[in-house]
């Protein structure tokens, strides 16, 4: 891996088929994007791969995975690395006002023409002075003033103007990083990471891929608004239609610009389940870009598990680490209920344990004082395949997911879920509108955090033996259908396979003033 | 800065003097003194009689009143000028060099003067609103509370009816400033067919339990240690009831509350003082226990201390020789 460790791509560095762009994951991160970046990679054997993976700033990070063959350089985008010392060239501010329009319509607005705007008027600026110092300069101190009175006149210029470098560091680092040369760009989520692909797009032509796991926008806005190191520098109270600017509007406004850019500069936006299209229709993704490819899984593991014997303990499970987000409390309090109609029920929550020791404490404690000691089992991480086979029914009582694996892992099984509606899960487990034939229900979809839901859908699968087993063969005749490792890679090739052989599209035209 | 200096600057910086302002004295002064210079040469030399002389004087001087007084703004100061233009009027050639010599002690005078004269103006708000003010006020009115918007009333109406916007805000709003009150909101939020406001909701419960959970612990470690007061039941209270809490805490808080009104009923005296507490929820939790503790007297007593400090001001009726509240 160390040989792929290059900073900045080689200028004779050869061409790849795709070139993957990354945030904050791959490859000094386990699991999770990580993980799918790893598997796209390596079920593509016949592509090669570029990776621009973006990070804060430069720090030494251990590489968690193993370069496949095909990927054929790593670059690394550092987002904060222009620094803070100031410098004293550039000090005349005069035809630098196009490029302060530009950029606050890219920051409140966003949209190709707004980020091709931006590119222009740096193009220009290049040439008088480099970014890194312009950033630093007069020039720049009279730009965050500029855009201060229009974007946040009411709010702490201090604060705009911390706020102002983060953003606009992150994007002239993107601006100015060296373009790898591919044939498509593939990026994994959209702010900084879509707005490389999107610059991407407009400088070579090639199409840009998107492909979103949660929703990134989504996820800076529950940050944002629950974040207590954002200060509210103005007192709204709790009025909702208070229209000044402060910094939270600012942050959250900046992340929808970019979201924005990215989507009008794809030229496919791909989603793990239908659900998650509907925020990315809300900034502006058209209908003809959209489609779903549904991550899958190995289904070979799971075909020889044999079913729980219906004269067996009643056994239900939790697959999942014990954290809160997993909310395993509420499985706990299900347990019980469940307990008092079916007394000899048994629950287990298979997941490590040791990721937040306070909560798992607290869930200790809350089986003691529930008097579940004999009912509730912790059985730490463990091969799930020696479980399976004890378990009539499996639950899932996250607070939050995107499309569970387990629920595809215990559907190949043919076994029922008892999920909240998160993510994909009711999509995986009812399925989805269009499904011809329907196959079924796999199982029962609950509210979030609703012991009571859970246990009475659960209480129903326990007993009625035949619903059970239909409600196995249903999830498992979906999971094959639809859900499968081989699918989700085909899919993906005939993507890459399309999108390379496109041809590039013209430059768009420089945007009027 | 303060707003005064930022004025006072920003005044100067903004009608700066030109070089001809600046130093018309100056150019008045040598222009005069070089024309009856010239005169004295003509009489000297025979070239003009006296009275032509005295005409040419008082041409040159009615040209160096002229450049004194030329497209002044009204209402400057004149002192300077004047005397100029008086000092060479009556001395001639003398009074010009006089006019000269003076410049440089009261030209520095003159350009002070402006400055002032910027600020008096400003003081009297004949210049308007300079930029610096302008941002000062800008600042000062973009931080306050608005009362003209409109605070909602019911955060569940916003998470059942709100727009998509709104009810983001408010998710933002319940977990920045968390009361147990708002859990039904969160619930509804939690079922919200919207898939981004549940998963909006779920970050928000996630974030509020660990707060309860730190708020729980504290709470019932000081009703231990006998160090929580009747304001701590009342939110037990809350806590017990709060649906966002696990059911073994739940329990744990309804004890708590419990232990601490025992103890407190004890001190009934002081129970009923608490009683007129206005936080909501004390004196509901009080009232209740002393209901439950068949304690009917105590009980009238404190609903009727509440209800009277509840009323705000009242006035002292007397009622055959005794003096009642109403």
């Amino acid at each position: 891996m160390s040989a792929l460790a290059i900073s900045k791509p080689r200028v004779d560095a050869a061409q790849s088929d795709v070139c993957l762009i990354v945030e904050g994951c791959y490859p000094y991160v386990a699991g999770g994007v990580s993980a799918w970046i790893d598997w796209q990679m390596r079920t593509q054997p016949e592509t090669s791969f570029s990776i621009v993976s973006l990070w804060p700033r430069e720090v030494a990070q251990k590489s968690r995975y193993t370069a496949p063959p095909n990927l054929v350089a790593l670059h690394h985008l550092y987002l904060q690395q222009f620094g803070a010392r100031p410098h004293s060239f550039g000090t005349n501010a005069a035809g630098f006002e196009r490029l302060g329009d530009a950029m606050t319509r890219l920051m409140t607005q966003g949209g190709r023409p707004a980020l091709r705007s931006v590119m222009d008027e740096l193009a220009h600026v290049r040439g008088r002075l480099p970014l890194d110092q312009l950033f630093n300069s007069p020039i720049a101190w009279q730009l965050v003033q500029d855009m201060y009175r229009r974007e946040m006149p009411n709010g702490s210029f201090l604060h705009y103007f911390w706020a102002w470098r983060a953003l606009l560091g992150g994007l002239f680092a993107v601006l100015e990083f060296p373009m790898p040369k591919a044939k498509v760009y593939h990026t994994i989520s959209t702010g900084y990471a879509g707005l490389f692909a999107a610059r991407a797009a407009i400088e070579t032509g090639r199409p840009a891929l998107l492909t979103e796991h949660g929703i990134y926008t989504n996820e800076r806005r529950i940050e944002l608004l629950m974040a207590d190191w954002v200060t509210d520098t103005i007192d709204k109270g709790h009025a909702l239609d208070d229209g000044r600017t402060d910094l939270r509007d600012m942050w959250i406004r900046a992340f929808e610009a970019y979201a924005r850019t990215c989507y009008e500069s794809a030229t496919g936006i791909v989603s793990l389940y239908a659900a998650n299209q509907s925020p990315q229709r809300l900034l502006g993704a058209t209908e003809d870009k959209l489609s779903v490819i549904a991550n899958g899984i190995d289904l070979a593991r799971f075909a020889k598990v044999p079913r729980a014997a219906d004269s067996a303990r009643p056994t239900i499970a939790l697959i999942g680490r014990v954290v809160p987000i997993k909310d395993v409390k509420t499985f706990i309090e299900a347990a019980s209920l469940l307990k008092a109609r079916l007394p000899d029920v048994r629950a287990y929550v298979m997941g490590p344990v040791d990721e937040d020791p306070e909560y798992f404490g607290e869930c200790a404690a809350l089986v003691e004082d529930l008097g579940l000691q004999e009912t509730v089992l912790f059985t730490g991480p463990v091969n799930v395949l020696d479980y399976l086979s004890q378990i009539h029914v499996m639950m899932l009582t996250s607070l939050s997911e995107s499309q569970p694996l387990v629920v595809l892992e215990a559907g190949a099984a043919g076994i029922p879920f008892v999920a909240t509606d998160a993510g994909s899960c009711r999509e995986i487990i009812e399925g989805v509108a269009t499904e011809m034939p329907h196959l079924g229900s796999g199982g029962a979809i609950t509210h979030l955090a609703a012991a009571d839901e859970l246990a009475a859908a659960a209480q129903v699968l326990l007993t009625d033996h035949g619903r059970r087993r239909a409600a196995g063969e249903a999830l498992k005749a979906r999971v094959t259908r639809s859900y499968t490792s081989d699918q989700a890679a085909n899919a993906y090739a005939a993507l890459y396979e399309r999108f390379a052989h496109a041809p590039s599209q013209p430059p768009l035209p420089p945007v009027e003033a | 800065m303060s707003a005064v200096t930022a004025n006072t600057t920003a005044a100067t910086r903004q009608a700066p003097e030109t070089f001809f302002a600046s130093r018309r004295e100056l150019i008045a002064a040598a222009l005069a003194f070089a024309g009856e210079c010239l005169i004295v040469v003509l009489v000297y030399s025979g070239g003009v009689t006296m009275p032509v002389a005295v005409a040419l004087h008082a041409l040159v001087t009615a040209a160096a009143v002229a450049l004194l007084l030329w497209n002044r703004e009204p209402g400057s100061d004149l002192t300077v000028a004047s005397v100029m233009a008086l000092v060479i009027a009556v001395a001639g050639p003398a009074g010009a060099a006089a006019s000269l010599a003076m410049y440089p002690f009261v030209g520095n005078a003159g350009a002070g003067a402006s400055v002032l004269d910027a600020w008096y103006r400003r003081l009297a708000n004949a210049a308007g609103t300079d930029s610096a003010t302008e941002m000062y006020d800008r600042v000062h009115a973009g931080r306050v509370v608005r009362f003209d918007h409109d605070v909602p009333h019911d955060f569940a109406e916003i998470i059942t009816t709100g727009t998509l916007a709104e009810r983001q805000a408010a998710l933002g709003l319940m977990a920045r400033t968390f009361h147990t009150d708002f859990a039904p909101a969160l619930l509804l939020a939690l079922r919200s067919p919207e898939p981004v406001v549940r998963v909006q909701a779920s970050a928000v419960v996630a974030r509020v339990r660990g707060e309860l959970k730190v708020r729980i612990a504290s709470l019932l470690n000081a009703a231990t240690a006998h160090a929580a007061g009747i304001s701590a039941a009342g939110e037990l209270q809350r806590l017990a009831t709060c649906p966002l809490v696990d059911g073994a805490n739940r329990a744990r808080c309804g004890i708590a509350e419990g232990a601490i009104l025992t103890r407190a009923l004890r001190t009934s005296r002081d129970v009923i003082a608490e009683a007129s507490d206005s936080r909501p929820g004390t004196a509901t939790v009080i009232e209740r226990f002393l209901l439950t503790a068949g304690r009917y007297k105590d009980f009238r007593a404190a609903r009727r201390i509440h209800d009277v400090a509840g009323g705000g001001r009242y006035r002292v009726r007397r009622i055959g020789g005794r003096e009642v509240p109403s």
